[in-house]
């Protein structure tokens, strides 16, 4: 009796290892196919923004501490490799969002927003979602960035001067993350190239 | 014996359907089907799933202690799963952020777990085999005709593509979590209605047969 249980023990314990070794095994070899190498997968989204190959760009000293303003901030920097002065491709986090956060890219090309494009998020498709359309987008476009630009004011109408957007109906919250990411980024630009504040 | 091949494979299409006979797995079938293609590709995955965690399940039935097949099965399905995730997350991102969470969350989807408890553990490889692919192809085309029609009426478009003027009109509601119970339940009656209807005639046909063997025995 001692004997078969002993037996069973090891038997049930053997039988789940050699599953859970095969399963291990088959993981680690998909893995190894599919695995996704994030910087390249950001300079592959960002070709929805910029046409070329794009860097990591590298903050000097006293320059490089992150840029947030309560509701948004600015996760990343990249600038073209080639030569192509003053444009800067930023990854732009939002709060706000229907479920949490969103990520933006930004293309700010010599004092204006000349694009922007989502890098992540999981809005409502057809609702949320809207306020990831490029109809959206446009109204933050070619809008000139000034020192003293207070930034986008998100209003529920028809925007009437050139830092007002109206949100998307039905996907104001949406909406919102957008205007916040979007205004991390104008403000990382301000502080970064504009004013060359220190932080 | 061929025939009852057959029936395993369309048991799961349309007899036993999952979403519309068995509701199993209404989870995930509510909250990923705002859109077609969304409907789409979670069946794929949940098929691609069943198949293969069936196959596995069958080979191994006799190595796996009656006590520990539970988690044994659970380890064997997380595996398919997460190679899915994997592999979505490789090739079709814009599908892989639109699943989100639904996509881990195979692993504990009731149709797949209920098979190869019902059906895998029992029987034999090329059985389950296709006793899966009849249940996922099920599934699948459940999701997407309910993403059709949420679609359609939720945001005026068909796999993304825009109908026409028709978004202009189209009714938010759709897309929303109220407006999935309403498409599901409308569509389970309709599914319901009809098999009811088909099954009818082929009673009354085989009973009509019945009577005129009866007439011709006399004869």
């Amino acid at each position: 009796m001692r004997k078969s249980l002993g037996y069973e023990i090891l038997m049930t314990a053997l039988v789940l290892v050699v599953i859970a070794g095969i399963a291990g095994a088959l993981l680690g070899l998909v893995n190894h196919f599919t695995e996704v190498d994030e910087e390249e997968l950001i300079a592959r989204k960002a070709t929805a923004v910029y046409d070329g190959d794009l860097m990591k760009y590298v903050a000097e000293e006293g320059f490089d501490a992150p840029i947030e303003d309560g509701a948004g901030e600015v996760v990343g920097v990249y600038v073209p490799k080639g030569n192509d002065p003053d444009v800067y491709v930023l990854v732009a986090r939002g709060t706000g969002a229907y479920k949490g956060s969103l990520e933006i890219l930004v293309n700010i090309t010599r004092g204006k927003i000349v694009k922007i494009a989502t890098y992540e998020a999981n809005e409502t498709p057809g609702l949320g979602s809207k306020a990831l359309d490029e109809s959206y987008f446009r109204q933050f476009y070619n809008k000139a960035i000034t020192p003293d630009f207070p930034g986008f004011a998100l209003v529920k109408r028809q925007a009437a001067t050139s830092d007002e957007v109206s949100a998307v109906t039905g996907a104001s919250k949406s909406s919102t993350a957008v205007t916040n990411a979007v205004n991390a980024a104008v403000k990382w630009y301000q502080m970064r190239v504009l004013r060359r504040v220190q932080v | 014996m061929r025939n009852d091949r057959l029936n395993t494979l369309t048991n799961g299409i349309v007899k036993s359907n999952p979403t519309f006979r068995l509701v199993l797995g209404t989870c995930p079938t509510l909250a990923v089907t705002t859109q077609a293609i969304n409907g789409l590709a979670m069946g794929a995955a949940v098929t691609f799933v069943l198949l293969c965690s069936n196959i596995m399940i069958s080979l191994l039935k006799k190595l796996i202690l009656d006590r520990v097949r539970i988690p044994a099965f659970v380890v064997i399905i997380a595996t398919f799963v997460t190679v899915v995730q994997m592999v979505m997350k490789k090739f079709l991102p814009s599908l892989y952020d639109a699943l989100g969470v639904f996509l881990p969350l195979i692993v504990v989807n009731c149709i797949i777990l209920a098979r190869a408890e019902a059906f895998a553990s029992c029987n034999p490889v090329l059985d389950s085999a296709l006793d899966g692919l009849g249940m996922g192809f099920g599934f699948t085309l459940s999701l997407t005709f309910i993403g059709i029609v949420r679609e359609l009426l939720g945001a005026g478009s068909f796999f993304g593509m825009p109908i026409g003027s028709l978004g202009n009109v189209s009714m938010t509601v759709f897309i929303l979590p109220a407006g999935g119970f309403l498409v599901y339940g409308t569509l389970m009656a309709l599914v319901n209605f009809l098999s009811g209807l088909a099954e009818n005639r082929k009673y009354s046909a085989s009973s009509h047969n019945e009577k005129k063997d009866e007439k011709e025995a006399k004869v």
